[in-house]
């Protein structure tokens, strides 16, 4: 693109500076002359609404608003006379004696812009009657509180909801005074189409909408920001981690721009704090006996004495370790080094390895190399795409904000979005076609979608047997006439790109896998284009440094079993249960009490997530540091520490310290 | 007939064919049935099937039933027209079903209209008219073939055809027409923008979104000349270029309009009119209706197009304007209905033909919704430039009932009120632009006395309120805010500093909105505090709303109006239930002259009477005087208790009803009051101008005894020479209510010959017992109340002839009506618009008075046409007598060394509230204050001078209220009105002597009602002091 033509503009009777284009605010602000908003932020689009930023342009009759006002060559503004003093002033005066604002109680005191700008305009009373009337609170969002009596109806979390969300829930209803913010048709929000991304908190300017979780925990002139990298499902989306007093207070998006600015409610929400007790100090179990807290050189020495007995008694091979996922890479790799090096097992995957297994299997076809994954899309594809295909998952819950791209591109570059899963999906709910097969019909329905594609002329370079579509009618139990639409649909796709997930995984089906990609290899002209939404935040890292086992370890069926579970949380259906079932002997390091650390002979403690640092893989394998962020408890070692001094004890050397 | 038309031969060919089945229907007598929405609202439909039936009945099978749209008096509907072969075109209005057979007998069989049914179209209502946008309203909307026969669509044809883009926008903009919408854009610059804005698809789009309270002018053509709207379009988009689609956003409370509409655009298609290659050439267009959801701000141009987008209804911040980036964001014009309408006779007849009637910078003509409290109600077209007084008096027929002019509310909501001294004002652009208002769509809201205008100014803010779209701070918050200060007024809990944070609102309201809405809000406010301020200013200080409408600040309208706040309601629903004593009480508690007021009030109460609104206003004053004559039948003399004596004095200068009033007041008090008074009677005006017929002496004179009997000392015969001498003599306050006794002169010559007489003289020396030496043949000068009671005691006297030379039209006299009334059936000539320009005499005595005739021209300050001689009309008639009764001004010569100011006219200045003069302990009233007034003016000029002066005397700060306490409680019905009695029902009007009787003798003329009629008509009073006081 041509570089934007500079022009110069007189504002205050200074010479100020800006690009073509840009708005009397852009260059105000890139000029550092100060003008009052409200309504305006950053990356979302201009409304003028406020009325706090007008100023004078001459040649003008009427003042207007400088957030609109596309600047020229040559205009002569001002900014601070003493009638737009009076007028800003006097808005100010509206908007507090409009609803219900009164600082002492409110959640976004010291935080709140309206408050900020009365007190830079000293306005100290107001001269009209405060209208007093009766509003809504709604409290019904498990994270997000919405106070209409707080609401200045600036309409930022109306746009930040539409434009960089896209999730259009929050819209206005009635008009003039009655004009109210509703989600959807005027539902509560926890019963709307919110998916509690939080973006709106972050973009309100005043305490109309705040978040459960950071209410009256702090201001942000009280503590510091910290600019990280969420880890929790492999979108690593950018945050900013407000700390007071070694306490998260609350975490924002980077930014609320299009298309990256978004965060969804566990980046934002449910990493703040959790319910569950963390553990502080190593415990051990005596035999026959109930665990209890050790100090550490005890829980080493039992520990170590587990590993040499079943070493000496069992060979290496029958330990295992398993490692979760959400840790970092220099984690994962240290724990490796541990387990083959030190100990010597050949034993050792991620608590994710059947899901890298399913789809390794599934995508050797299309790899030179075997393992596939170097084939995956960008994340960026979803928003370049002309029709995005949803496979097995429902990613505004398993990571939302890669939903929020699907969003983006359907309702704003009007791209399709087909959504093939057998299980109750809310992105099905918006996309433009959802295809719910029965829960066994998804392979076939994939495979016959792709037959119907092939005989539309689409060319795939691999094909599989082909299904017909009578078969897979039956086999789906969905309409041929509706097959038939979704083929059209695809067959229209130029940019096509599928996001798959869990529930292939989740049933181990490699054939569906490759299925799958087939199918993205029709929708795309260059294809397959194919993103595996993966099961957590460093799944990618783990897998591509090998740490995933690409065979069944549960199979060797392990006596002693080596859990490093860091932050994770588990439901009881989960595969780590079994395995700690099976073993005779368990150590497990981990930041919370489960019911694993009940059944353990040794559990080590291990930092939270904002206690330690390290890099993450993204579900698109782009490699991003997250940065410590809280002091550890007392007591609590990093783990890195926790395998030097177990390789130490293994190895009855003098410990080294780890080289990070 | 030919259908799809694919050259301009071919709509020739058409046209040919249709005029032809035009001119062969001409030869039948056509029934034009006026099918508007107004018009079937009216009932135009069951009229439409009373004419099929009746002609069908007498098989009349040279009559054709036709349909047409509204033509204007919407408030006359249901209105039909029949065009007759040989007759031509006669118009009926208000016709009921019942008088169908009738007109169709008459009319269509006998060949005779039914004159008194029709609308006289020659009348100033319909002449002073220029119909061009308005000119197909008469021609059945759903017919293009009439349209066509019309020379609809040559415009189109001649644009298409004959000239290029640019030479259509040249003609347009040649024109000068501008934006018809409100602004007043000019069309052409518009279209140019348009044009040289970037962009192979753009858009044309017609704003029918005809917001506006009382306003439908849009609708009228949308629903009687579709096709102009189309036709205007087309060439706008061929003008524009690279239009392909057009949208009509209409509101979707005119279905008729979209339906005519949709059917008109149905026909265009069917007639290539529409669609690709449009009369064989390259050019394409079509159009949708896009029906608006109902919300006024949906009028304003970015709004409209984000609605139809299909987007919440919001304006959005110009620039980029629609011209660069419209619908869809790609270049658009956007016009009003009429400004379409407009576009095809400017192509067919020319810039030139446009140009030839309107003002300087606004050409052409406007079409106009006058309704309110007017006469003729409805919808005009009048060329711009045309004086609002023409539009509101010569076209709309001025106020109903008589009742005085106050404001036109132009433009709507967005709109300001125009009022009584600007009805000089052009209606233009500019000029209205100049007083505060805008033009608007063409809204015309009349108002009169009995609007508040505080009340419309919150009516207004009331509809911006709930109409804007709550985007921008100033308009979704100031507006709420300015309307609670607005009701805090009518509320009477206002103060003076509201009115400047109400200014400062509605400025920044105006200057800081986002769109138009917010931008011309505070209009009603601005302009009503700009010409209206003292209304304002009564509802803050004084608690008072002068047009009775402010429910909280008042009990019943009549007693809220009356000066002297006399309990209307309370004394008629007494009189309702057979107590005419209590009633009279109640009375006189507050007004020591109950029998004498009850004969000459001018009742300003009966006209705010709210019974007026079901059928005529209840009979008040003469209710009060029944009750007062009954008890002095009966020997009943209330009087009222006395306060203990007190030391101090107070002087009152004047025994006139002021006077009196202050020392019935102050009496009651305690206080010690003397009296002086110059002439050897008191009563002041009272006794001495007013004639024996109207108010016998001896009513006045018991009158004045009760007064004189609670302890006011009256001093007859002594003038007052020295306010000073006054407090010397131990007086510690004085009242000055002299009253207003000297006349004015005409200023013509000759007139200190013997036999010209001023009428307060003539009056005076008349009441006093003496016998003017007047003359046979008498002209009286003036329209007011003296001359009425000069000319009548003339006659009296002995005269023959008697005239009243008034230089104004008799609806304009200042006299009471009723007195008008009874002058004229006694025989006095009443010559209007006449002024006298010299008395001839002949030996030294008068033999005739020169007289010229006068026109009325523009509208003075006052509201009312200032008359201007005509050149040559002068003629003589022969007199004998001239009396002149032109306006009285006080006898202030007394006060020449009291350091008391006077004023215009030569009245004392004094607080209109307090009535303190610039001397401490000196207050003056009455008609030595306010000029010449009535007598209850006065009665309440006695009651605030006693109020002050009781304060004064107990060094307490002055109220600008009159103190009202220490009356003896009576008990006052509160049973409202039975269905029965608020039925329709006239008012009662009590009975005179007979004429001749009158003529001959200063015997009372007007006869007291008896006591069953009296319990009649006051069971007419609807008991408004009963409804719960309070807003909304």
């Amino acid at each position: 693109m041509a570089e934007k033509k500079e022009i110069k503009l007189t504002i205050n009777s200074r010479e100020a500076r800006g690009k073509e284009g840009d708005t009397i605010l852009d260059i105000c602000r890139a000029n550092d002359i100060y003008v009052p908003t409200l309504c305006h932020l950053e990356g979302l689009s201009v409304v003028g609404a406020c009325r706090l930023c007008v100023v004078e342009i001459e040649g003008e009759r009427r003042i207007n608003p400088a957030c609109t006002y596309p600047a020229r060559d040559g205009l002569v503004v001002r900014t601070d006379t003493e009638q737009l003093e009076k007028y800003r002033r006097l808005m100010l005066e509206l908007i507090f004696t409009e609803r219900n604002h009164f600082c002492f109680f409110c959640a976004a005191s010291g935080d709140c812009e309206l408050q900020k700008l009365a007190y830079q305009y000293q306005m100290d009373h107001a001269r009209y009657q405060y209208t007093f009337p009766t509003l809504p609170t709604d409290t019904l969002n498990d994270f997000l509180v919405v106070d209409h009596n707080r609401c200045i109806l600036c309409g930022r979390c109306v746009r930040v909801c539409a434009e960089v969300v896209s999730s259009h829930t929050l819209s206005f209803a009635n008009r003039g005074w009655r004009t109210m913010v509703v989600a959807d048709l005027n539902q509560p929000l926890g019963e709307s189409s919110c998916i509690s991304c939080g973006a709106c908190v972050q973009a309100c300017p005043t305490g109309a909408i705040f978040s459960k979780t950071s209410a009256y925990r702090g201001r942000t002139n009280e503590g510091k920001i910290i600019r990280s990298l969420c880890s929790l499902c492999g979108m690593s989306c950018d945050i900013d981690v407000l700390i007071k007093d070694n306490n998260i207070v609350r975490i924002d998006g980077a930014n609320l721009t299009r298309p990256k600015g978004q965060l969804c409610r566990k980046g934002r929400f449910e990493q703040v704090y959790r319910e569950a007790p963390r553990i502080a100090t190593p415990l051990v179990a005596a035999e026959g006996q109930t665990i209890k807290a050790s100090s550490w050189e005890e829980a080493f020495e039992l520990a170590r004495r587990g590993i040499e007995a079943y070493r000496r008694r069992y060979g290496a091979n029958s330990i295992a370790g398993f490692a979760s996922s959400l840790c970092p890479t220099e984690t994962l790799e240290a724990f490796a080094k541990l387990m083959r090096d030190t100990i010597g097992t050949s034993l050792v995957d991620t608590l994710d390895g059947s899901a890298y297994r399913t789809l390794t299997q599934g995508m050797s076809k299309f790899s030179k190399n075997g393992q596939g994954l170097e084939t995956e899309s960008p994340l960026e594809s979803i928003l370049k795409s002309d029709c995005i295909i949803v496979v097995g998952c429902n990613p505004l819950q398993s990571h939302p904000v890669a939903g929020c791209y699907m969003l983006q591109a359907q309702i704003h570059d009007r791209a399709q979005l087909v959504v093939i899963d057998w299980q109750q999906n809310s992105l099905g709910a918006r996309a433009d076609l959802w295809l719910r097969p029965n829960e066994n019909g998804m392979g076939d329905l994939i495979s016959a979608l792709a037959s119907m594609l092939n005989r539309r002329g689409k060319r795939s370079k691999q094909t599989q047997g082909a299904v017909s579509l009578a078969s897979a009618a039956l086999a789906s139990g969905l309409d041929e006439t509706l097959l038939e639409q979704a083929a059209n649909m695809l067959a229209a796709a130029k940019k096509g790109v599928v996001v798959y997930g869990n529930g292939l995984w989740g049933k181990k089906d490699a054939a569906c896998v490759r299925g799958v990609l087939e199918l993205a290899s029709l929708v795309h002209s260059n294809g397959p284009k194919a993103i595996a939404l993966k099961p957590w935040g460093n799944s990618r890292g783990a897998w591509e440094l090998g740490i995933a086992s690409k065979d069944e370890v549960t199979d060797a069926k392990p006596k002693l079993v080596y859990l490093l579970l860091a932050d994770q949380e588990f439901g009881g259906e989960d595969f780590v249960f079994r395995v700690a079932e099976q073993a005779e002997f368990l150590i497990v390091q981990a930041s919370y009490t489960s019911p694993l650390t009940e059944v353990a002979d040794v559990v080590l403690p291990s930092p939270i997530w904002a206690e330690r640092e390290g890099t993450y893989i993204s579900v698109d394998g782009k490699a991003g540091r997250s940065k410590r962020i809280l002091e550890p408890l007392p007591g609590i070692k990093d783990d890195l520490e926790i395998f030097a001094q177990m390789t130490q004890r293994l190895q009855k050397r003098r410990p080294m310290l780890w080289k990070r | 007939m030919l259908t799809v038309l694919r050259s301009v031969k071919d709509l020739n060919t058409l046209r040919a064919e249709a005029q032809k089945q035009l001119a062969e229907r001409a030869k039948k007598i056509e029934v034009k049935v006026h099918l508007g929405s107004c018009g079937i609202a009216g009932g135009a439909k069951t009229i439409q099937e009373a004419f099929i039936k009746e002609v069908s009945h007498h098989q009349l099978s040279d009559v054709a039933i036709t349909e047409a749209a509204c033509i204007g008096p919407c408030g006359r509907e249901p209105i039909v027209t029949i065009v007759h072969p040989q007759k031509g075109r006669t118009v009926y209005a208000e016709i009921t079903p019942q008088q169908v057979p009738t007109i169709v007998e008459r009319h269509l069989i006998e060949g005779k209209a039914v004159s008194e049914w029709l609308l006289d179209v020659k009348s100033p209502e319909f002449s002073l008219q220029e119909i061009r946008v308005m000119a197909n309203q008469d021609m059945d909307p759903r017919s293009i073939e009439e349209y066509i026969a019309r020379d609809g669509y040559q415009a189109l044809a001649k644009a298409l055809t004959q000239m290029k883009p640019d030479e259509v926008i040249d003609e347009v903009s040649r024109a000068g027409l501008r934006g018809r919408g409100g602004a007043g854009f000019p069309t052409g610059t518009k279209w140019t923008f348009v044009r040289r804005a970037m962009g192979d698809e753009k858009f044309v789009v017609c704003n029918g979104d005809e917001g506006d309270p009382g306003a439908y002018m849009n609708r009228a053509v949308l629903e009687g000349n579709p096709h102009s709207i189309l036709e205007g379009m087309a060439i706008g988009a061929y003008a524009i270029g690279n239009v392909r689609r057009g949208f009509a956003y209409v509101r979707a409370e005119y279905p008729l309009a979209i339906q005519t509409l949709n059917h008109a655009i149905d026909q265009a298609r069917q007639h290539g009119l529409l669609g690709k290659n449009i009369l064989g050439t390259d050019f394409e267009f079509d159009l949708t209706v896009f029906p608006g959801a109902g919300a006024f701000v949906c009028g304003e141009e970015t709004a409209l197009l984000a609605s139809i987008e299909g987007k919440r209804g919001n304006p959005r911040q110009r620039p980029p304007f629609p011209a660069n980036k419209g619908l869809l964001d790609k270049p658009t014009t956007l016009n009003n209905v009429e400004t379409w309408s407009n576009i095809p006779k400017i192509i067919v007849k020319g810039a030139d033909w446009f140009t030839s009637v309107g003002a300087e910078k606004s050409k052409g003509t406007k079409t106009f919704c006058l309704v309110g409290k007017i006469n003729n109600t409805g919808l005009i077209e009048v060329p711009l430039g045309t004086p609002l007084g023409q539009i509101v008096f010569d076209i709309g027929g001025g106020i109903p009932d008589g009742r005085e002019f106050k404001a036109v509310q132009i433009g709507g909501p967005s709109g300001g009120c125009i009022p009584i001294a600007h009805l000089n004002t052009s209606v233009d652009y500019e000029a209205v632009t100049a007083l505060g208002a805008i033009m608007g769509s063409g809204g015309l809201i009349v108002m009169d006395e009995n609007n508040c205008m505080v009340d419309t100014a919150k009516f207004f803010l009331q509809f911006t309120r709930d109409e804007s779209c709550g985007k921008c701070t100033p308009c979704r918050a100031g507006i709420p805010k300015m309307l609670e200060i607005l009701t805090k007024i009518t509320q009477g809990k206002g103060t003076m500093g509201d009115l400047d944070i109400l200014t400062e609102l509605a400025e920044m309201v105006g200057s800081a909105s986002l769109c138009g809405l917010g931008q011309t809000a505070p209009n009603p406010v601005l302009t009503t505090l700009r010409h209206f301020r003292e209304e304002y200013e009564a509802h803050i200080i004084d608690k008072r709303c002068p047009a009775a409408v402010c429910q909280a600040l008042f009990h019943a309208p009549c007693q809220h109006t009356c000066p002297a706040e006399l309990d209307c309601p309370g004394y008629v629903s007494l009189i309702k239930e057979g107590k005419f004593i209590d009633a009279y009480k109640v009375i006189k508690q507050r007004l020591p002259f109950p029998m004498s007021v009850g004969r000459v009030c001018d009742h300003p109460c009966e006209v705010k009477c709210r019974r007026a609104q079901v059928d005529e206003a209840v009979s008040i004053r003469d209710l009060k005087r029944i009750a007062a004559d009954y008890a002095y039948e009966h020997g009943v003399q209330y009087l009222p208790p006395v306060k203990p004596r007190k030391a101090e004095r107070v002087a009152i200068v004047g025994a006139g009803p002021a006077g009196l009033t202050a020392a019935y007041e102050l009496v009651r008090e305690g206080y010690g009051v003397t009296v002086f008074e110059a002439l050897p009677v008191a009563g002041g005006m009272m006794a001495v101008a007013i004639p024996e017929y109207r108010l016998p002496k001896r009513i006045l004179n018991a009158e004045i005894e009760g007064v004189l009997k609670l302890g006011v000392e009256l001093k007859l015969n002594t003038r007052v020479n020295d306010i000073g001498d006054l407090f010397k003599q131990g007086y510690q306050a004085v009242f000055v209510s002299c009253g207003a006794h000297k006349g004015d002169k005409v200023g013509i010559p000759n007139e200190d010959k013997q036999g010209v007489f001023d009428a307060i003289d003539f009056l005076k020396e008349l009441n006093l017992g003496k016998k003017p030496q007047i003359g046979k043949k008498v002209a009286v000068v003036g329209g007011g109340n003296s001359a009425i009671d000069a000319a009548r005691s003339t006659l009296r006297l002995g005269a023959e002839e008697v005239h009243i030379l008034y230089r104004r039209e008799r609806k304009d006299m200042p006299a009471i009506i009723e007195e008008i009334e009874a002058a004229e059936d006694e025989g006095i000539h009443i010559d209007c618009l006449t002024a006298p320009t010299k008395v001839l005499s002949a030996n030294g005595k008068v033999s005739g008075l020169e007289c010229i005739r006068m026109e009325l021209k523009d509208f003075d300050t006052s509201g009312r046409r200032t008359p201007h001689p005509v050149a040559g009309s002068e003629y003589t008639i022969p007199v004998d007598t001239v009396i002149e009764a032109i306006g009285q001004r006080p006898d202030v010569s007394f006060l020449k060394d009291s350091e008391i100011k006077s004023g215009r006219g030569g009245t004392i200045i004094a607080d209109p509230r307090t009535l303190a003069t610039n001397r401490p302990g000196v207050f003056a009233g009455g008609d030595a204050v306010t000029g010449p007034k009535t007598v209850i003016w006065a009665v309440a000029a006695g009651q605030r001078a006693a109020t002050s002066i009781k304060r004064y005397l107990q060094g307490k700060p002055l109220s600008q209220f009159i103190e009202r306490n220490g009356y003896e409680p009576i008990e006052i019905p509160n049973t409202p009105p039975t269905e029965e009695e608020v039925k329709e029902r006239h008012r009662l009007h009590p009975s005179h002597i007979d004429l001749r009787e009158r003529k001959a003798s200063f015997k009372e003329v007007l006869l007291p009602f008896t006591q069953g009629e009296a319990s009649e008509e006051a069971s007419r009073c609807l008991r408004c002091d009963l409804e719960v006081a309070g807003e909304e």
